[in-house]
């Protein structure tokens, strides 16, 4: 099918990429289906996360265990049985990235990360009961505490 | 709003299987208790908030951010 993007203009997807959020995305609940875009190479870990309805949303967001090796949350049951998750190995996180002007700055939101049975494409976002993430994680600082 | 006085150790029923108890009250803090059914969701208000607010910053406003750039700026 064809997605409407004031980015990217007009641009075919096969449909069984849409991913469905049953729920939306905080502050977006209305926007159900969403696709991945643009990955630019294996070494380029930003993907653009766009709404497959509404031309004007698009996100980038990165997977956090680029930055964050360590990074594997719990998730409650209530989580797994909405996103029909049947094996633990379907799931995978995603972070949305904030870009300001000054890109060197830009953040990624670790507390409510979205979370992707990869295997049936069903997505939601979650927000953690975990006190060590926040939604604004520095992601330059985060990779030279890595390093 | 539907407003209840509550002393602490009492607790109210929402429907059949939410219960939220006053465990106690110290100074502005009031500890609470819930008991509800897993498929429930109970998050601190306010950390909605924070979500939806970082997700409206994060949606790309500007079309000269590009993939591209942003993955040179963290491999420097």
């Amino acid at each position: 099918m064809i997605i409407d993007s004031r980015h990217f203009g007009h641009i075919e997807i096969p449909e069984e990429e849409i991913i469905r959020f049953p729920y939306g995305l905080y502050g977006f609940e209305d926007i159900k289906e969403y696709v991945l875009l643009g990955k630019v190479g294996d070494d380029n870990p930003f993907i653009w996360l766009h709404a497959v309805y509404n031309p004007d949303v698009c996100f980038v967001v990165i997977d956090p265990l680029i930055f964050k090796k360590d990074y594997s949350p719990s998730l409650n049951e209530e989580v797994l049985h909405k996103l029909e998750v049947e094996e633990p190995t379907d799931i995978r996180f995603l972070s949305i990235v904030v870009i300001p002007q000054d890109t060197s700055k830009m953040t990624a939101n670790l507390k409510g990360p979205i979370v992707i049975n990869a295997k049936k494409n069903i997505a939601m976002q979650v927000i953690l009961d975990n006190e060590e993430y926040s939604t604004k994680h520095y992601i330059l600082e985060e990779m030279k505490k890595g390093a | 709003m539907l407003v209840l006085s509550r002393k602490p150790g009492q607790a109210i029923l929402i429907g059949d299987n939410i219960e939220i108890q006053i465990i106690e009250i110290q100074g502005e803090q009031i500890r609470i208790g819930i008991n509800a059914p897993r498929d429930i969701t109970i998050v601190r208000k306010e950390l909605i908030d924070e979500v939806k607010q970082t997700n409206r910053e994060a949606v790309v406003g500007s079309s000269h951010i590009s993939l591209e750039d942003l993955g040179k700026v963290i491999k420097k």
